[in-house]
């Protein structure tokens, strides 16, 4: 994350998409966007590039499954045999609900903590973000800056698309 | 602008006769040689089809009930589905009343004497079997018929009060819906195998059949717009009914899964006859392609979004569910009445292409009576807006 931020608040979502549009359109890319609910296109205005979750999330559930699996098949096949209702001693069907549990089970928490890793985030930190009120009715656009002159071009920018206030922030 | 001008031309419309016709042979052909596979038949394709026009009827309901706009621009093919209910419900008539005593056991002497249908005596009968079902045929046809009227009138009066007011009808037809079409289920499938009941069952029926409304839905949408319809619906929509197709064939094998491994598990003999019959010996070869059919395949083609987005992997999920969905319905219908082991061929075949032609015919004359896109909807430049 580079270290100088220039942050337009916005009171509306119309307001802020426009001005992304605008920002985009005039080569001066907005870096990425604070707002209360999850704004549909977006990250096509901010050519996002896709984040690699799905992936963590793949491998998490993968994992998950295997652990099962194995948990189970080992117990129930190796370690202690037991005859229940006089199955197999590896009958897969009952297997499936576990086996589905922690799937889910790894790949939520892994999703998650891969989450908080992409973003650079842990409990004992705080966003230089935070207190935009963008957990509430604002909508916040950051631009990185590195030069003087742009920072000038994107506050008039910002200006004209009606941002409530303009704000330095150094991450 | 009136969309009075027909999506099939006249020859497709001759090649739609000419298969009711042969369906129509078929079915002949069926009735003077197997009978009972004949009433089977019957009452595979009709329910099939009956159902779709229900759960076309549901998916427009949840529209109205979670304000939704997606798909308020293509709401005139789920819209156009339900006409297919009149014709099901007169086959049905039909086919259900004179053909009880050749597919239901219970109806026969030597089955009305069996203790466990004796106990169930007060339920199976054919009093309560004719009136529950013409019960539900009125519910439907009065709920349905006032979604799409209001529907329409909207087109002409550009005002709100109409969705309000099918809010309301929506309310009112889930909440009958979810009552009288499982007591259908039960009659007219569960009761195939009198001695055996699953409560999970009518549940079970109605997700299939619901997958199925949304197959056919993306089938339709994408056939009009090879005619030339809807030109600007497009990634964002089928990236969303993508979701709902992938969403409850998940939901299906969930409760297929769940009602077979509890019997699985327990194994007691009342309740394990209807997998017995159908997961050991030939039917086997039928049971376990109908998961693959209705769940992995559709899964895995539209697990990622690009599966979703593209119309020719959503067309081939949604075709692989449409047939798959045909198969699950074969499969507990078909195998009480031929227990030795499945039978499928021309008749089949041929019916079944029958009653396509006829849904494709109703169809097409519903879809020409009201214009294309629902004009009068305020959520309609919502949904035309849509993107990701």
């Amino acid at each position: 994350m580079p270290n100088k931020n220039l942050v337009g608040v916005f009171d509306s979502d119309e307001k802020m998409i426009r001005a992304a549009q605008k920002a985009k359109e005039s080569s001066l890319p907005a870096f990425d966007a604070y707002t209360p609910f999850p704004i549909h296109g977006i990250d096509e205005i901010l050519a996002l590039k896709p984040s690699f979750l799905p992936k963590v999330c793949f491998v998490g559930g993968a994992t998950g499954l295997l652990t099962a699996f194995s948990l189970q098949y080992w117990v129930h096949a190796v370690y202690w045999p037991m005859n229940i209702g006089g199955k197999s001693f590896t009958a897969y069907p009952a297997m499936v609900p576990i086996c589905f549990e922690l799937t889910v089970l790894f790949a939520g928490v892994s999703t998650f903590f891969g989450f908080l890793f992409s973003r650079g985030m842990h409990p004992f930190k705080t966003s230089p973000f935070w207190g935009l009120q963008t957990e509430n009715d604002k909508f916040a656009l950051v631009f990185e800056l590195d030069s003087e002159e742009k920072a000038e071009r994107i506050s008039r920018l910002l200006n004209q698309e009606g941002a409530l206030e303009i704000r330095e922030i150094n991450a | 602008m009136e969309n009075s001008k027909s999506f099939l031309s006249s020859a497709e419309k001759t090649l739609c006769r000419a298969f009711i016709l042969l369906g129509v042979l078929a079915l002949g052909w069926t009735f003077h040689k197997a009978p009972q596979r004949a009433w089977a038949n019957l009452l595979i394709d009709n329910f099939y089809f009956l159902s779709l026009s229900l759960s076309a009827a549901v998916f427009i309901s949840a529209l109205y009930l979670t304000k939704a706009g997606w798909a308020v621009a293509f709401r005139r093919i789920p819209e156009a589905i339900t006409a297919y209910l009149p014709y099901g419900i007169a086959i049905a008539t039909i086919s259900l009343f004179t053909g009880i005593k050749s597919l239901y056991f219970w109806t026969t002497p030597q089955g009305a004497a069996n203790p466990h249908v004796i106990a169930k005596a007060i339920f199976l009968n054919w009093k309560a079997f004719v009136s529950v079902s013409l019960a539900a045929f009125a519910i439907w046809t009065f709920f349905i018929r006032k979604l799409i009227s209001n529907s329409r009138i909207q087109d002409e009066e550009r005002d709100v009060a109409r969705t309000l007011k099918n809010r309301g009808v929506a309310a009112a037809y889930v909440l009958t819906f979810a009552l009288s079409y499982s007591l259908i289920a039960i009659y007219w499938i569960m009761s195939l195998e009198p001695l055996w009941f699953s409560t999970l069952y009518p549940w079970f029926v109605f997700a299939g059949m619901f997958v199925n409304g949304f197959a056919s839905t993306i089938l339709l949408l994408l056939w009009l717009q090879k005619k030339g319809y809807y030109k600007d619906i497009g990634s964002a929509h089928y990236h969303d009914i993508g979701k709902m197709l992938f969403a409850f064939s998940i939901f299906w094998v969930y409760l297929w899964f769940s009602q077979y491994m509890l019997i699985w598990y327990e194994n007691i003999p009342e309740e394990v006859t209807h997998f017995t019959l159908r997961s050991i010996g030939s039917w086997s070869y039928v049971f376990w392609p109908n998961v693959a059919l209705n769940w992995l395949l559709p899964f895995l083609i539209l697990l990622s979004v690009a599966g979703k987005k593209n119309p020719k992997t959503l067309f081939l999920a949604a075709l692989i569910s449409f047939t798959g969905h045909w198969t699950d319905l074969y499969l507990l219908i078909m195998p009480p009445i031929e227990k030795s082991g499945p039978v499928y061929g021309l008749p089949e075949l041929f019916i079944f292409g029958g009653f396509i032609a006829l849904f494709v015919l109703v169809f097409e004359n519903a879809f020409r009576r009201a214009k294309p896109y629902p004009v009068g909807d305020p959520l309609l430049k919502e949904s035309l807006a849509l993107h990701e």
